[in-house]
């Protein structure tokens, strides 16, 4: 068998995010504790309400971790080639389908961690066509129980759309009822009871932690950057995986308190920062060392990405935790976070806060929930007057990643820009954002 | 010139009852896709009138805005709008449907705003997932929201009668459509593959009342039509819009005697049962009629290809996905299980280009899939 | 009486004559582009070299993408069912058929007479075909006819990774500046046609005997590759370009003793 390419690490500077790996690998081998032990064990996806488990005593496991941990040690071909060899088509999702094909893997042994544990129900909203297909599959494959929540889709579009909350009530309604109905049906389902005084205290904690995340924002705005996406990457681990838990809170502070203390010492992640980069894409999770490709030879730094939630996360109210939570979740945010005209707006937006010289845009294929919209963002983009480059790559797949060319295309990129144009492009960007949503109806 | 050359004709022009319409001061409602509740347009005096492609235009003006990687027949609807092409219409309605045709309207949106193209206003219909009890009621309070605008746009009230009306007539037409249907599923058949296209799909471009009236017609004619011969197959996968691809597997020595998709077979099923309340009864009927490939759960579309493959009797099934057909892709291997049950072989296409642009290719395997039938 | 079947393929067209014994009189390979000429062409030289001439010639069989271009052809046939005919005559414990054409593959899945059960093709991307190959051969200059010692000698395997041609091209290019010995260059090439051509056979799903046919079947490390991949002693089809010809041809002769009957 052929050497394949290995995807190169990312270089972090901060404690935490070494640390944060630890926890995570921790908090799996608790859950397979927990799963041997008798304790409920529920797969959901990161944007459920993982608070309402989590007062339960209900072990949640998130399978989009799993991915990226399999894609991380390079076992995504032979997970995607189940997949083909099953006889789905090989143009699929392959960072959604990369789960299915772990559970279809005929021979365990070597699963990342020892393997997930099997759980005695999924819960998941319907978020696009194909997850809760590949749900299905999974739930058939392994014989447990599907619980399908929905979410709704916005029928008006209006400006800064994914700076507010502000929603139609009949959309939040739903998705409140939604949560009342899971709530009685795990208590039902698992026998006990949930304490709406402890869900307020999640909800606290949860509010907690997107509060401080935002903190590491306006830190990460500072010129030069404390930390690049390289250590960003690493740390959300407790704002995906813990939410309203004490722990997450923990986490969440010392990288709070490490990035500030850079700030406060004038430490520069790269000491001779140049050019300021944006990855508004998801990362490929099995080469994360990209993000510290470029600065050594051109000084240029990956100071802002993907994962940056609206201020008004943590304005919500936990004294309503239910409402809270359907406005976290299953409300606006995620249609407008990861879709036109939302993504082309925060795409601007946080070009012109964060400074940025480039953007680079990486383009995978068969994952059209988030990838999307690029040239509408690559066209916003060249309207104010920031350069932007689209690189073919995917986030679990090394086949459609060529690290050369990727590279050689991102420096010659890099050698174009020009810092001196950041004024002019943060006033074009204010005037964008202002016409954003002047003509629609 | 009979009923079924009118048809024909209204199929290919997709335009006449517009102009005419439009000429006579009538508004003109241009909806994507069969999960829009036609029946709220038509019982506001309006048009409902289909948006299709058009596989001989090459796409120009959307290629600047939609990376490649995206649903073929979305990509030419979205390059047709932002052309112009529908701006005769006074709103074009898009439902949610499936990902590609409803993030394709946010892009439109988005295109509006940064580029200021015009085009019609557009109306969003949001339609759940699944279909328990909550979904059922969210989804009558869009459809009561929807006829609230479409009140709005066409300046004229809609009474509970007037959807009763508009109900009755559009029962009439699924019944009467429902006698094609059963026409293809003969032995041999009557109506071919793309005849039933041409029929079912010319009532998307006039009113309903005059497609009740040529079907009328055209059923009393429908002995002077000559069976059909060839290998029956079943189509199954994403929707076709035009007849192209069904003529070219037609040519192949086959006849499709069935499908799943919503301009056949689909677009007829279930009728409006009559509730004390119009809004509910139209919100019942397209929430739980036969499930478009988007809808959840998966289970439940294996059981209604089932049903169709086994009302077909066909000799081989096959699978034509357009490409970047999410829905589809991931159904696949399911229905394909469930043809074991069958025994019948079939044949699994994806990644298909809206415009028959490589039909050798096609050509081999259709009648590489007849001749393993006809040994 | 004899009869002819002539498969006429995107890159070459090719004619096996049969008598009514079963017996291969004579076989033809022409480089050419589909099209009624070389159908005439490749027809009338493989005639000639057995002094025989077109009145011989009793039922006439076209098969290949060209198939339409041969207005003298009695009949047609897809390649599918004539690969399928042609292997079972020369094979006949095969149960999987995997063709490698110079711009397309297919695996077909046969009974024990020869009928097609199940196929899959590809002939959208080059990744799986003889062009990839070719590709590569332009690229490293070395003729397919040494790749099985080649490839046999190699020490370890090079990777090459990229589902697209163009880029796989890329890789190739960049493992010789990096002075990767040949050998394993040329086994990295032969690993990646032989992977996505596994991957598509085994959505049939496999059955044994398996075997190989199309031009590239000459290829030696290509068949090394791709019996490692599908983990089964690959069997070749002799006159591998023409078993599809042949399949015609026994279809011309099934066609020809009906109607005498």
């Amino acid at each position: 068998m052929a050497q394949q390419f290995v995807g190169e690490r990312s270089i972090k500077l901060l404690n935490c995010s070494r640390e944060s790996t630890a926890a995570m690998k921790q908090y799996f081998k608790n859950l397979q504790a927990a799963k041997a032990a008798g304790e409920p064990v529920v797969w959901t996806a990161t944007w459920e309400p993982q608070e309402i488990f989590r007062v339960m005593d209900i072990n949640i496991y998130f399978m989009v971790h799993y991915a990226a941990l399999s894609a991380a040690k390079q076992l995504s071909m032979r997970y995607l080639g189940n997949l083909q060899e099953e006889g789905f088509s090989k143009d699929i999702c392959r960072y959604c389908g990369q789960r299915l094909g772990f559970v279809l893997d005929k021979n365990k042994e070597d699963a990342p961690w020892g393997g997930p544990p099997t759980p005695d129900l999924e819960v998941k909203s319907c978020v696009d066509d194909l997850q809760d297909k590949i749900l299905e599959y999974k739930a058939k494959a392994l014989g447990f129980p599907l619980y399908l929540m929905d979410r709704t889709w916005p029928t008006r579009v209006s400006k800064g759309m994914w700076h507010t909350w502000d929603t139609e009530d009949y959309r939040l309604e739903y998705a409140m009822k939604q949560y009342r109905q899971l709530i009685a049906f795990l208590e039902n389902f698992f026998h006990r009871r949930l304490d709406m005084e402890k869900l307020k205290e999640a909800v606290r904690n949860t509010v907690e932690m997107f509060r401080l995340w935002w903190e590491v924002d306006q830190l990460r705005k500072t010129i030069p950057a404390p930390i690049t996406t390289a250590d960003h990457y690493s740390n959300i681990i407790p704002i995906q995986f813990f939410r309203g838990t004490k722990q997450g809170i923990e986490m969440l502070t010392k990288y709070r308190d490490e990035v500030k203390e850079r700030v406060d010492k004038g430490l520069a992640a790269v000491p001779n920062e140049r050019i300021r980069l944006f990855w508004p894409e998801i990362a490929p999770w099995f080469t994360p060392g990209i993000f510290n490709a470029f600065e050594d030879k051109y000084g240029a730094a990956f100071v802002f990405d993907q994962y940056h939630y609206p201020e008004w996360f943590h304005q919500v109210d936990p004294e309503k935790p239910i409402e809270s939570l359907a406005k976290l979740y299953a409300a606006p945010y995620a249609e407008d976070y990861a879709n036109a005209p939302g993504k082309v707006e925060w795409t601007v937006e946080h070009a012109r806060d964060y400074s940025i010289d480039g953007v680079v845009i990486m383009w995978a294929e068969s994952c059209k929930a988030f990838c999307n919209s690029l040239l509408l963002m690559q066209r916003a983009l060249s309207k104010v007057g920031i350069p932007s480059i689209i690189i073919k790559g995917d986030i679990v797949d090394i086949r459609d990643w060529h690290d050369q060319k990727i590279k050689s295309e991102i420096g010659d990129f890099i050698e174009t820009l020009d810092p001196s144009r950041r004024p002019e492009s943060k006033r074009r960007a204010t005037e964008f954002l202002e016409q954003m949503g002047s003509t629609l109806r | 010139m009979s009923s079924f050359e009118t048809m024909q004709r209204y199929y290919r022009e997709h335009d006449i009852a517009l102009k005419k319409w439009k000429d006579e001061g009538s508004k003109v409602v241009m909806y994507l896709c069969a999960n829009v509740p036609e029946e709220i347009i038509h019982a506001a005096g309006m048009l409902p009138v289909r948006l299709v492609g058009d596989p001989l235009i090459p796409t120009t003006v959307g290629d600047l805005y939609m990376e490649d990687s995206y649903c073929s027949f979305m990509r030419v609807i979205f390059d047709q709008i932002l052309r112009g092409n529908f701006n005769q219409a006074d709103a074009i309605v898009i439902p949610h449907s499936c990902d590609a045709i409803i993030r394709g309207a946010k892009y439109l949106w988005t295109v509006k705003d940064m580029e200021g193209i015009e085009f019609p206003d557009m109306y969003w219909v949001d339609m759940p997932h699944n279909k328990d009890l909550l979904a059922y009621e969210f989804y009558v309070g869009r459809v009561r929201a929807f006829r609230k605008e479409m009140e709005e746009l066409s300046g004229k009230t809609i009474s509970d009668d007037d959807l009763f009306q508009a109900i009755e007539v559009y029962n009439k037409n699924r019944t009467l459509l429902q006698r094609i249907v059963a026409l293809r599923k003969t032995d041999p058949p009557r109506i071919s593959g793309t005849e039933t296209l041409q029929i079912i799909g010319s009532g998307m471009f006039m009113p309903k009342e005059e497609h009740n009236r040529l079907l009328e017609e055209l059923l009393r004619e429908i002995d002077s039509l000559p069976p059909k011969k060839g290998t029956r197959l079943f189509l199954s996968g994403s929707c076709l819009d035009n007849t192209e691809v069904m003529e070219f597997i037609e040519s192949c020595g086959a006849v499709v005697v069935g499908d799943d998709i919503c301009t056949g077979d689909r677009y007829p099923e279930n009728l409006v049962e009559l509730l004390p309340d119009p809004v509910e009864a139209i919100a019942s009927r397209y929430l739980y009629k036969a499930p478009c490939p988007r809808m959840v759960p998966l289970a439940n579309r294996i059981k209604d290809f089932s049903q169709k493959v086994r009302d077909s009797h066909p000799q081989g099934v096959i699978f034509y996905l357009l490409r970047w057909c999410d829905s589809n892709m991931w159904d696949y291997v399911a229905l394909r299980d469930e043809l074991k049950e069958f025994d019948i072989p079939h044949y699994y296409l994806d990644m298909q280009e809206y415009r028959l642009t490589n039909p050798e290719s096609l050509k081999t395997r259709v009648e590489a899939l007849v001749e393993s039938i006809e040994g | 009486m004899y009869v002819t079947g002539i498969d006429i393929g995107s890159v070459a067209s090719k004619i096996v004559i049969l008598d009514e014994e079963r017996d291969v009189i004579n076989y033809v390979v022409m480089p050419a582009l589909p099209s009624e000429e070389s159908a005439s062409t490749v027809f009338s030289k493989a005639l000639e070299d057995k002094s025989l001439s077109r009145k011989d010639v009793a039922y006439i069989v076209a098969t290949g993408y060209g198939r339409v271009n041969v207005p003298f052809a009695n009949k047609m046939y897809t390649e599918i069912l004539c690969h399928a005919m042609g292997i079972n005559y020369l094979l006949p414990s095969v149960r999987t058929v995997i063709d490698i054409g110079g711009q397309d593959s297919k695996a077909i899945k046969i009974s024990n007479y020869g009928r097609v059960e199940n196929f899959i093709m590809n002939d959208k991307c080059a990744a799986g075909t003889g062009r990839f190959l070719e590709v590569m051969q332009g690229v490293l200059g070395v003729e397919f006819s040494k790749w099985g010692d080649l490839v046999a000698k190699a020490k370890s395997t090079a990777s090459i990774s990229s589902v697209c041609t163009v880029f796989a091209e890329s890789e190739v290019i960049s493992k010789v500046t990096q002075k990767v010995p040949l050998e394993e260059i040329i086994a990295g090439v032969c690993e990646s046609i032989a992977i996505r051509v596994s991957q598509l056979a085994k959505r049939l799903p496999i059955e044994r005997d398996v075997c190989l046919t199309g031009g590239v079947a000459y290829n030696k490390g290509v068949v090394q590759k791709l019996g490692e991949s599908l983990g089964v002693e690959l069997l070749v089809a002799e006159i591998p370009q023409s078993t599809g010809a042949l399949g015609a041809a026994l279809m011309a002769l099934r066609n020809y003793k009906a109607l005498k009957n």
